[in-house]
Formats: structure tokens, sequence, C-alpha cells
């Protein structure tokens, strides 16, 4: 009769993840949302170049460039208070919740400032088919505004769980990664769009 | 080996001197002469191009910095 040995290595102190799944997670999910961006940004550069009748075209509003550099600069300064909520999150997690609301009011703002110039672009005649700047300005910005509506989302429960006492650090960290996303990508698409 | 790719590479060779310019998108103002419409394509190209390898690149590098300051066990 044999006997038959096992040997177990019972790893008491196991190496920490490089990454959290949950932000590889949202990386691997951002990268696709960027290539569709710069898709986006690259057929809308080429309509432009070829537009005849100049941009925008004869009859079509201009964009609100001005009253847009200030829900930029709102939504700049959110991503910035979210940078100092995961400091101060890093140190004590009590102290976060000031910092996490201001960058959630602040992303709000931004999408409900949006909202409100949309009106008004729509009573000057602007429309999805009213010309391809219309449809690509609405198709741009709006996909824009749908993940910075996501993101609050996922921002906001994390704010709850953060109330609650239950906020992991890599659950947090996902929703920064989306957050700071839409904050990163917006100055492009202002750049390339409004100017 | 090399001899057998030979009549490949001369096709391949003929084929990018001897073809024309084209411009493949059928939608937004295909094969026009502008410059402007030709070097937003090829602005576009290098930029849905690079794009992606930057990207993948910069992952690869933070994952490579985050496994040498991450502690072993």
């Amino acid at each position: 009769m044999t006997s038959r040995t096992t040997s177990l290595r019972v790893v008491t102190n196991p190496r920490p993840p490089v990454v959290p799944s949950a932000v590889l997670g949202m990386l691997l999910f951002l990268f696709t949302e960027l290539m569709l961006f710069a898709g986006l940004i690259s057929a809308h550069s080429i309509a432009r170049a070829g537009a005849l009748l100049g941009w925008p075209p004869p009859g079509q509003p201009r964009l609100p460039l001005e009253e847009t550099a200030l829900n930029t600069a709102a939504l700049l300064l959110s991503g910035a208070l979210l940078i100092v909520a995961q400091r101060v999150f890093a140190r004590d997690k009590r102290r976060t919740k000031p910092w996490l609301t201001a960058s959630i009011a602040l992303g709000a703002f931004f999408v409900i400032f949006q909202g409100v110039e949309w009106v008004g672009l729509i009573r000057e005649g602007l429309t999805l088919t009213s010309s391809t700047h219309g449809g690509f300005f609405y198709l741009i910005i709006g996909i824009h505004a749908l993940h910075a509506v996501a993101a609050l989302i996922v921002l906001g429960m994390n704010w709850l769980r953060l109330h609650r006492g239950i906020l992991a650090q890599s659950t947090f960290a996902a929703g920064q990664v989306f957050w700071y996303f839409v904050v990163g990508v917006w100055p492009i698409l202002y750049w390339r769009v409004y100017g | 080996m090399i001899r057998a790719l030979f009549p490949v590479l001369a096709i391949l060779a003929v084929w990018v001197l001897l073809a024309d310019g084209a411009l493949a998108c059928a939608v937004c103002s295909g094969g026009d002469d502008d410059v402007k419409v030709k070097d937003s394509y090829v602005a576009a190209t290098i930029f849905m191009s690079l794009l992606p390898l930057c990207v993948v690149g910069g992952g690869f590098l933070f994952l490579r910095h985050r496994y040498r300051a991450t502690p072993d066990e």
C-alpha cells in the first residue's frame, strides 16, 4: 500500500494586486470609450474641413464658446476636488464627504448647464437634423453628457457607501477613474467642437 | 524563404508606387481634391493609428511601474 503525500503551501500574506480588479475593468471599458470619442472627433474634423460654405453653415447658430468656458472651468474644478477627496480619503475617510459632495455638485452643475445651453440652441434652430454641424454637435456632446451622467451616478453610489461607512478604496478608485475620463476628454471636445 | 517572398514584395511595391491616392469614405466628401480635406484625412489616420498604440504602451508602462512599486509577499 502506497501513501501519497500532498504538500500545501499556505500563503499567509499574499502579494496585493498590482491594480484592483474594479479599476482594471474600468480602464478597459474607458479604453473602448476613448476610441469611440477619437473616431467621432476624427469624423467631425473631416466633415468640418470639407464644409464648402464655412463652419457653422449659413443659417446655423454659433456655439456658445464663452458660456461653455465657464462650464468647462466648473468641470475641471470638479475633477480637482475629486483629487483632493481621494487624498483626504487615504488619510481620514470621515473627512472625505464634503470634498466628494462638492465634486458631484459641480459635475451636476456642468450637466444641467449643458441642458440649458441645448434648449437655447434648439430654439435658435440647431437640431440633430438641421445640418451636419448640428448632427455632430448633439452626437459628440450628447455622448459626453451621457458619460457624465453615468459617472455622476457611480460617484453618487460611492457617496452613499461613504455615508454608510462601507466604501472600499478600490470601489472609490474605479469611480474616480471614470470621472477623470469625463473631465479629461472634455477640453479636447471643447477645443475641437466649440473652437 | 526570402526568395519565395520576392514576388509578393515586388507586387506590393508596384501596387504602392502605382496606386493613385484614394479617399475611401463615400459619405464625407470622398475623393475631394481639397487640400484641407486631404490634410484632415491624413491627420485623422495618424491620430487613429497612434492613439491605441500610445494607450496600450502607456498602460503597459503604468502596470510595470505599479508592479515594481507593489511589495512582494
